[in-house]
Order: C-alpha cells, then sequence, then structure tokens
C-alpha cells in the first residue's frame, strides 16, 4: 500500500541544512496497524504527516497504491488524501464552532457528497460510535474523551483506507484512552490501516508492528 | 452573495453546501465575540453614516444647476468696473447687454435679465405680504430656465408690462382653492395682473423666483436712465447656440460694448462672462440672486469625510484582520480534512463581504435616522435628489468592495499560507503576525484623530478670536433697520423719522448710513490730494454717512473734528477719513486735516471736498480681510439702513418705541430690524457651521478610533492571557501588567502625534491663511488635542488590560 523509499527532510536554514528525517525505507501493507515511536524530536510526526500527504519529503520517493505521491502536484494531493486518509489528533482539533454533527459532516461537504448520502453517512456513525445525543452538542461542551470520540468519527467517516492518528490518547486518561485505542484496533480489524504515533508501551501493543524512530532515522 | 455561492456551486449543488458552513462558521464566530464584532460592525457603519452625511452636503454644494437642461449653454455676465483684480465684480450687467448681445451676436440664441426685488411689498385686499423672492424678468426666462409652467392665459405670459407669474405655492398663500389667474395685486403703487402659474422650482439653483413680473414692469417702477451706463442690478444671462469659451465670449461682448458707447468706457469695464452652472461655487460677483456656496468649505469638508471614512475602514480592517488569527487551527484542521487553499481564501472573502454589507446596511440605517437631523441643524436645505445619484451608489459600492476585500484579503492570504502541520501541531504562535501591519493602521487612525481635533481647537479659536475682535467700533446695543432710499423725499422722510426717534430717552443716537461699517464692503472710488498729479490718484471705499455716524458707532475721532450741522459747507464739501487713508497720503493725521481732495465723478465732473476730521480705523468688512483706507461723508439720499444707538438694557421698549415710531412716518413700508452684533456675528456663519461639522465629526473620529482601540486591546489581553497568568505568578502585580499592555498603544500614540503635527500646522496654516486677522496658532491646542487623545485610549486600554490583570492566573495557566 505505502512504499517509502530514500525519503529524507530537512529544513535549510542559513544554509546550515537541519535534518528531520533521514533515509527512511518503508513498506507498508494494507490492513496493517503500525506504531511509530521514539524520543521527543525525533521526527515521529514528521514522518507522520509525510505519510498523510500534508507535508512533502525534501527527496526521495514515495508511493501511495502504487502512485508516485513525490510526484503530485498539491491539487492532485489534497484529492488523493481527502479520499483515503482521515487524520486523528492529540488535540482533537474539532472546529470549534460548529455542532458535533457539523463537524462529522464537513469531511464529506469537502468530498462533494451530496446532502441526501451525507446525511446517511453521519447518522450511521453516530450510531456507531453511540453519539446520536451528543449530535447538536459543540466541542467545548464535550468531555476529552467524547471529543476524541468525535475525532476518530470524523476520521472515518469518509471510509479512508489509512487512518493517521497522532498521539490520540496523549490528551486522555487511561479509561478514555483504552476506549479510543480499542476503537483504532478494531476499525483495523475490519481492514482499515492504521498508523499511530505514540509514547505509550501499552499503546503500541494494540499494533502489529513498531517502527522506532531516533534523530531521524529508523532503528532496526 | 451570488458570485460567491456560484463560486462553489458545482454539479452536484455541494458548492452551496460548503458556503452556507462557512457562513455558519463565520456567524457563530460573530456571536462568540460579541464585543468584538459589535465593535467592529458598528465602528464601520457610524463611520460611513458619517460620511455620508457629509458626501450628501458636499453633492448638494457641487450639483448646482442640474435642474436646468441648458446649463451647461448658458453664460452669465457679470461686470467689473476698474481692471484690477482689486475691483468689484458686479453680477448685474448692464441693461442693454442683452438684448444688443441677442440681436447682434449670431452665437446668441437667447438672453434673459432678471432683477430682484428682495424686499417686495405686495398688497393683497387688506393683507401685505412681504416677498423676498420677486423676479423681474424677459419672459425669454421661460425658455431659457426649466420652469414649468402649469397654467397661463395666452403663450407670452410676461410680455406686457404689470404681467406676474406665481409659484404654485405663492398662488396658494394668496388664493388657496381660488383661481389666481386674471386676479390682480397690488405692489409699489402699482396693480399687477396673474398671468400665469408656474410650478415651484425645487432642486439646487439660483433661479429660484417666488413670484415673476415682467421685465417691462421693471421698466416702469425702477426706470434706468442710462441703458448702456447702469450696471449692478439686471443679472443677465445668454443662451448660447454653439460652444465657446468664456474668453471668447468676453472678447465678443466687449467689442459689443465699445461699439455702442465709447472706446473709453470700454477701458473701465471688463464683460466677466461666468459659465451658470459653476457661478453658485466659484463666482466672486456681488449682487447675486443667492449667497455663493464656498468652494474651499467643499474641499474641506470632502477632506473630513474621507478621513472619517478611512478610519473607519481602518478600524475594520485591523479588527477583522486581528481576530481572524485566532482561526489559524480551523484553517489547519479544513486544510487537513480536504479543503483546498483557494475555497479558504474565498471563505474569508466571503466572510469579510457579509460582515461589511451588514455594516454598510446598518451604516446606511444610520444615515438614514440623522440625515434630517443633521440638516436641520445645519440649517441647509437639501432634498433627497442624493438617492437618484450614480455617485451616492457607487460610494456605496465601492467602500463595500474596498473595505470588504481589504479586511478579507489579508486572513485569506496570511492564515491559509501555513502549513497545515504547524497549525495543527500548535506551531504556530498565537502571537498574530502583521503586527506592523496593525500598527501602522492604528497610528494613521491616530494621527487623522489628532488633526481633526486639533482643527476643530484651532477653529474655535480663530472663531472666538473674530468675535472678540475689537473692530474700532462698538457694536452693542446698536439696532438695524432696513430702509429703502427709493421713495420720493427719502432724505426728509429719514429726517422726520430721527428727529421723532430721538425724541425717547431710549435712544441715544440715530444715523442712516450707506453700508454698515464691519459688516460689508463699500463702492470703491478713486480720489487725490489736491495739487497732486493724476498718476498719484488713490482707490478708496466711500461710505454715505449722517452727521451722527461717529457717535452712534462709536467710532473716536482722532483729529480735526466731527461732522457738525453748523458747518453749510459740511453737507457736500467735507470728508473724514481714517488712519489708512492718511498713510495712503503719505501724511499724517495732524497734517491731513484742512487739505482739499479732488474726487472724479461722471462726465469729466470733478468735487472738490475738504478733509476735516480723521477716524480711528476700524475694520469696513469681515476679518477675512484687512482695515482699508475709508472715506466719509454726508449722503442722506442714499441711505439703506438706519442704525439706532439705543441705552443698555431697554431693548424691548426702545424696539417697540421705533416699531411705533416707523408706522407713523413709513406706514406703507415694512419694518425689519436686527441687532448690530447679530449681523456681525451672522458675518461668521460658514465658520460656525465648519466649527459645529469639525466638532461632530472630530468626537466620531476619535470614538471610532476609541473604538478600534478597544476591540484591539482586548484583543491583544486574550491573546497574552497566558503570559499575564505566568507573570503573575512570577510576582507581577496588576499595574505592571496594565503597563505591559498599555505601553505598546501609547507608544503608538505617541508616534502618530509626531505625524499628525507637521501636517495639521500646514493645513490650518492654509486654512488661517483665508483670514487677514487671525488667531495665532501656539502648542496648546494640539497638546489638548494629544491629551485628549491619549487620555481616551488610556482609560479604553487600562479598562481591557485591567481586567486582564486583575484575573486569576490559575485560569489561565490551566487553560491549554
Amino acid at each position: 500500500m505505502i512504499s517509502l523509499q530514500n525519503i529524507e527532510k530537512y529544513y535549510t536554514n542559513k544554509f546550515v541544512k537541519t535534518y528531520v528525517l533521514r533515509n527512511i525505507n518503508l513498506e507498508i501493507e494494507e490492513g496493517e496497524f503500525i506504531s511509530i515511536m521514539g524520543p521527543s524530536g525525533a521526527g515521529k510526526s514528521t514522518l507522520l504527516y509525510l505519510l498523510g500527504m500534508l507535508d512533502k519529503p525534501s527527496d526521495g520517493e514515495y508511493y501511495f497504491l502504487d502512485e508516485p505521491v513525490h510526484k503530485f502536484n498539491d491539487r492532485k494531493l489534497s484529492e488523493l488524501h481527502k479520499s483515503y486518509i482521515g487524520f486523528v489528533f492529540q488535540q482533537y482539533h474539532l472546529i470549534e464552532e460548529l455542532t458535533v454533527y457539523e463537524n462529522l459532516e464537513t469531511p464529506l461537504i469537502y468530498q462533494k457528497m451530496n446532502s441526501k448520502e451525507r446525511k446517511a453517512r453521519v447518522g450511521d456513525i453516530l450510531d456507531r460510535f453511540n453519539i446520536v445525543g451528543k449530535k447538536d452538542l459543540f466541542p467545548n461542551q464535550l468531555s476529552g474523551g467524547q471529543q476524541q470520540l468525535v475525532g476518530v468519527a470524523r476520521a472515518v467517516i469518509s471510509e479512508p483506507k489509512l487512518i493517521l492518528a497522532d498521539e490520540p490518547t496523549g490528551n486522555l486518561h487511561t479509561d478514555q484512552g483504552e476506549e479510543i485505542m480499542k476503537l483504532l484496533k478494531n476499525l483495523n480489524e475490519k481492514g482499515t490501516t492504521v498508523i499511530q504515533v505514540t509514547h505509550s508501551k501499552v499503546n503500541a501493543a494494540y499494533g502489529n508492528r513498531i517502527v522506532n524512530l531516533k534523530d531521524g532515522w529508523i532503528e532496526r | 452573495m451570488r458570485i460567491i455561492s456560484k463560486f462553489y456551486l458545482d454539479k452536484s449543488g455541494i458548492g452551496t453546501e460548503m458556503f452556507r458552513n462557512n457562513i455558519k462558521i463565520a456567524l457563530r464566530n460573530l456571536l462568540k465575540q460579541k464585543l468584538f464584532s459589535a465593535i467592529n460592525i458598528f465602528g464601520l457603519a457610524i463611520g460611513l453614516a458619517g460620511s455620508l452625511l457629509i458626501t450628501v452636503f458636499v453633492w448638494n454644494e457641487l450639483s448646482y444647476e442640474s435642474v436646468h437642461e441648458n446649463a451647461d449653454d448658458i453664460y452669465r455676465i457679470a461686470v467689473q468696473f476698474g481692471k484690477s483684480d482689486e475691483s468689484m465684480i458686479m453680477a448685474g450687467a448692464m441693461p442693454a447687454l442683452g438684448p444688443a448681445a441677442k440681436s447682434e451676436l449670431p452665437e446668441v440664441e437667447e438672453f434673459t435679465r432678471i432683477v430682484l426685488d428682495r424686499a417686495a411689498p405686495i398688497i393683497l385686499g387688506d393683507q401685505k405680504f412681504d416677498e423676498k423672492k420677486f423676479f423681474f424678468a424677459d419672459g425669454s426666462i421661460l425658455d431659457v430656465f426649466n420652469i414649468d409652467i402649469l397654467k397661463k392665459v395666452d403663450n407670452s405670459p410676461l410680455s406686457d408690462p404689470f404681467d406676474i407669474l406665481l409659484s404654485q405655492s405663492i398662488a396658494e398663500k394668496y388664493f388657496g382653492e381660488r383661481e389666481p389667474i386674471g386676479q390682480t395685486l397690488r405692489y409699489r403703487d402699482q396693480t399687477l395682473k396673474i398671468t400665469g402659474v408656474y410650478e415651484d422650482i425645487r432642486g439646487n439653483t439660483q433661479i429660484k423666483p417666488e413670484l415673476i413680473a415682467s421685465y417691462k414692469t421693471k421698466e416702469i417702477v425702477f426706470p434706468s436712465s442710462n441703458e448702456w451706463g447702469n450696471f449692478g442690478q439686471d443679472i443677465t444671462y445668454l443662451l448660447l447656440n454653439t460652444n465657446m469659451s468664456a474668453k471668447q465670449l468676453e472678447e465678443r461682448l466687449t467689442t459689443l460694448l465699445v461699439k455702442n458707447t465709447s472706446e473709453q468706457f470700454g477701458e473701465m469695464i471688463r464683460i466677466v462672462p461666468e459659465h451658470f452652472p459653476d457661478v453658485y461655487l466659484n463666482s466672486i460677483a456681488i449682487g447675486d440672486l443667492i449667497n455663493h456656496g464656498n468652494k474651499s468649505y467643499v474641499y474641506l469638508f470632502t477632506t473630513v469625510a474621507l478621513f472619517v471614512l478611512i478610519i473607519a475602514s481602518l478600524n475594520f480592517i485591523n479588527l477583522s484582520t486581528a481576530r481572524s488569527f485566532r482561526r489559524s487551527r480551523e484553517v489547519g484542521i479544513k486544510k487537513v480534512l480536504g479543503a483546498q487553499r483557494k475555497s479558504l481564501i474565498f471563505q474569508f472573502l466571503a466572510e469579510a463581504l457579509v460582515l461589511t454589507f451588514i455594516a454598510l446596511f446598518l451604516g446606511i440605517l444610520l444615515f438614514e435616522f440623522f440625515y434630517p437631523i443633521l440638516t436641520g441643524y445645519l440649517e441647509v436645505q437639501i432634498g433627497f435628489e442624493y438617492l437618484k445619484t450614480f455617485e451616492f451608489y457607487l460610494i456605496i459600492v465601492g467602500v463595500f468592495l474596498t473595505v470588504g476585500l481589504l479586511s478579507g484579503l489579508y486572513p485569506a492570504f496570511y492564515l491559509t499560507r501555513f502549513n497545515p502541520i504547524k497549525t495543527v501541531k500548535n506551531e504556530v504562535e498565537s502571537k498574530p503576525g502583521g503586527v506592523g501591519f496593525r500598527k501602522v493602521l492604528v497610528v494613521s487612525q491616530f494621527a487623522i484623530s489628532i488633526l481633526l481635533i486639533f482643527g476643530t481647537i484651532v477653529i474655535y479659536q480663530q472663531l472666538d478670536y473674530m468675535k472678540s475682535y475689537d473692530i474700532g467700533l462698538d457694536r452693542d446695543n446698536v439696532v438695524i433697520v432696513n430702509y429703502s432710499p427709493k421713495a420720493e423725499n427719502a432724505d426728509i422722510r429719514y429726517e422726520t423719522l430721527k428727529t421723532k426717534l430721538l425724541a425717547s430717552n431710549d435712544i441715544k443716537n440715530v444715523s442712516g448710513v450707506y453700508t454698515l461699517p464691519g459688516l460689508s464692503s463699500v463702492e470703491k472710488q478713486t480720489l487725490r490730494l489736491k495739487d497732486t498729479p493724476e498718476s498719484d490718484q488713490k482707490v478708496m471705499r466711500f461710505n454715505g454717512v449722517d452727521f451722527s455716524f461717529l457717535q452712534t458707532f462709536g467710532l473716536e475721532l482722532i483729529a480735526g473734528r466731527d461732522f457738525d450741522k453748523s458747518f453749510s459747507t459740511d453737507q457736500k464739501e467735507a470728508v473724514i477719513i481714517n488712519e489708512t487713508a492718511v498713510k495712503e497720503f503719505g501724511m499724517n493725521n495732524e497734517e491731513i486735516v484742512g487739505k482739499q481732495v479732488i474726487i472724479p465723478g461722471a462726465n469729466n465732473e470733478q468735487s472738490l471736498v475738504t478733509v476735516i476730521g480723521v477716524v480711528k480705523d476700524f475694520n469696513v468688512e469681515s476679518l477675512h480681510k484687512g482695515i482699508e483706507p475709508v472715506v466719509l461723508y454726508i449722503n442722506p439720499q442714499r441711505f439703506y439702513a438706519v442704525a439706532i444707538k439705543i441705552a443698555p438694557n431697554v431693548s424691548s421698549t426702545a424696539l417697540s418705541y421705533i416699531v411705533d415710531t416707523w408706522e407713523n412716518v413709513i406706514p406703507n413700508e415694512d419694518f425689519s430690524y436686527s441687532f448690530l452684533d447679530d449681523k456681525y456675528n451672522a458675518l461668521y456663519s460658514t465658520e460656525d457651521k465648519i466649527f459645529q461639522v469639525f466638532t461632530i465629526f472630530s468626537l466620531l473620529a476619535i470614538y471610532i478610533a476609541a473604538l478600534g482601540l478597544l476591540g484591539l486591546t482586548s484583543f491583544t489581553a486574550e491573546q497574552r492571557r497566558k503570559e499575564i497568568g505566568i507573570r503573575k505568578v512570577l510576582g507581577s502585580n496588576v499595574i505592571g501588567i496594565v503597563r505591559l499592555l498599555s505601553m505598546e498603544y501609547l507608544r503608538l500614540i505617541i508616534i502618530s502625534s509626531v505625524i499628525a503635527l507637521p501636517f495639521s500646522y500646514y493645513l490650518l496654516n492654509k486654512w488661517l491663511s483665508d483670514f487677514a486677522y487671525r488667531a495665532a496658532i501656539s502648542w496648546i491646542p494640539f497638546a489638548a488635542a494629544l491629551v485628549l487623545v491619549a487620555t481616551v485610549s488610556f482609560v479604553t486600554i487600562s479598562s481591557q488590560a485591567f481586567r486582564a490583570a486583575s484575573a486569576n492566573p490559575i485560569d489561565s495557566i490551566k487553560y491549554e
């Protein structure tokens, strides 16, 4: 599904290159649940956003479903990422001015889904995540766990092939965290590829493979 | 709106959904920050309302004569006697000029002459009316100007002597429901026959007669002896059938004049054709149908309107952009969820336009509300014609697009530029970028506010200076009664009136005058000392007065003697001149007394008079002008006003005595009076109005600027909430925090004042240079403006800063 070949990421500041990722080679099969681990500043998030096409590599090749992503322009990237990839963030990142329902609806609008189908899809996901009663609330009226639940719901609503989660439980207590992890595991079991960044060995254990990053290199 | 939603609209109709979604976010954002939104929208609304008010006023001044279809082809022919720049230009031409121009110049299609009777006594049965807009005019007035006849007796209702047309409202006033046509009315011992009724003339024009009598009537009521030698009364308009410059027309008419008079006469007179639509604002001719407008005030007001609009717009842009920085996260998330930059840019633009639209709508409502109030307050008659003008809407649409786009473009491009990772990873600092930009906006706002306030104070000082300036005469307790010298034996009648008036103890002095000192310009004439060559001719202002003139006006004699009836020669052969005139002759006050002066008259006559006294200088006209040399002589045949000096604190009894005496002596003429000091203050009514407008708008400007500052500080305070919390935990007290938040803006105000000072000093000096007498611009009003702006700002800022500083630090630290 994903193939990274010799991926490098660096920032140039006054002619000094600061490397974030070095010579990353990584193959990910469909249906995998991968945990990216490593100390702060190792480049975990950068790698995740690179995979999510929100950032571009400085060097190297990135194939997603055999498409040469590294050659794509912004518009094509945006098309690709919005149809295949869902994101979950540590800070949930719900749009505060929109209700739960509207937050869930937003990605579908960007995918230009018509309103009937959208309604069905949102209704379905509200059911699945058991948050029908919360649909008219605004994010700040929810607890952290509930917000993240909506966050995950929003990520999966467009039925992506890949879910990228950046420390999804980082702001939650253990119980809430466990619920979210189970949810991700569940999605994975139903065929969605999941890649998460995490500091927690417990959370990493939900996955089937761990990628360890240190100073931008993958540790073997 | 339509364009935008169209942009989003695609086959599936999803675009509208996205648009609706965005609007929803925008509105919820607005509601969430109520103070902020209210300040933002309201500031722009009142700014717009204010500048629209001025615009309508200015537009009114600029749109004169547009009601007349032929306006562009009409010239008004004024006449200047003497060709130096100093010579006065009279609005009226010679009676013979119009007819001669039509018959001898092929370019002249038509002419019409208007003579205005400013106080026409109309008698209708036992009713008396005093009409101020009574025109005598050639019948062609109906062809040259747009005057709509509603009914008339025949096709030439103004062709015969004693024909008169009434405006509809006058006809109703006189006759009510009755048929006016064929009725008669009495005017100056004549019977006039009503031959038609025309629709009231609305809109901006000088040609606003309420009654029009035929020109032939004028020739009977006020016969003039010399059709080519006499000018000043007949306001003459020429309708041309071809394009011609004023210069060309002047040449043609001068040739015509010389042909009909003499080479010599042509040398003395300059014909001044003025393009009819420009007369109202540009003409400096005296004796016109209505008072002229003032071009420089039109410019001044336009500038003020522009300033207010700029302040309000800057404010709006400033607050909008400041507010948008809270939304970088929203932008990031949307990008992650699949939004393209293009659609986000349009989201911000659309939002800004919608917000601007709301503000403008509110502004127009405010404008509609204040419009009648302001026009009433300023006593200007402005109709609603502006609603029909393209410009009015152009301004609104222009403001809409400019402000909307400017306030939207900046956040649209700035915020959407970020890499979404940075915003979702909270790497974009919550401290807004574009701080420099915002500072520039704040500085310009405050510079303009300081300028306007400074200007207001200086205008006030100048006004006060002029009103309290000692013009060299005593203007308290002087009643001025209008007097007409045209009746037979006017001089004898005057003597009777004077004697009877002086019988009262309340009345100290009475003097007839040709023109009132200190108020209006008087005739200029040439003269020279006896035994000096003709080249030593001087030009001085002549005023015909009575023996008691000096005493009535409290003028001080500093050499020689006053006019005295016991000297039989004083009647015709004595003059009193002022100090400036003495200097003009190059003598001193004692030397000049007893000297003889030659005054050349018409037809090579000349009179020889003796200077019997020297009066202390006094101002002949308003303080816009300097003191000029003045010659006073006795001339009871030409009194246009009677000045009556009354004892202090008896004005009501004295007035009723004056009225009774008047009715007794001159029963068939209307009595109208005013007080000299009121008349004097009225000289500066334009400045008064400017002062009022400046006061209103400088207050408006500082109000808007303060609103903006309030918004910005509350924004900064919120931005720095965490920092404030940490500082407090580290031991800073409330005062320290307030200082921290305030200093930044106070520094900006100082910068504004540094910019505003030279700029406003220059502008105000320019304005003051219109006055011969001007108050000095000191640093005090500037300092006052600065202190006012600084105080308002400080109160605004510290209220917000104090609130932020006194919050519990724990709340803000836990906030993240």
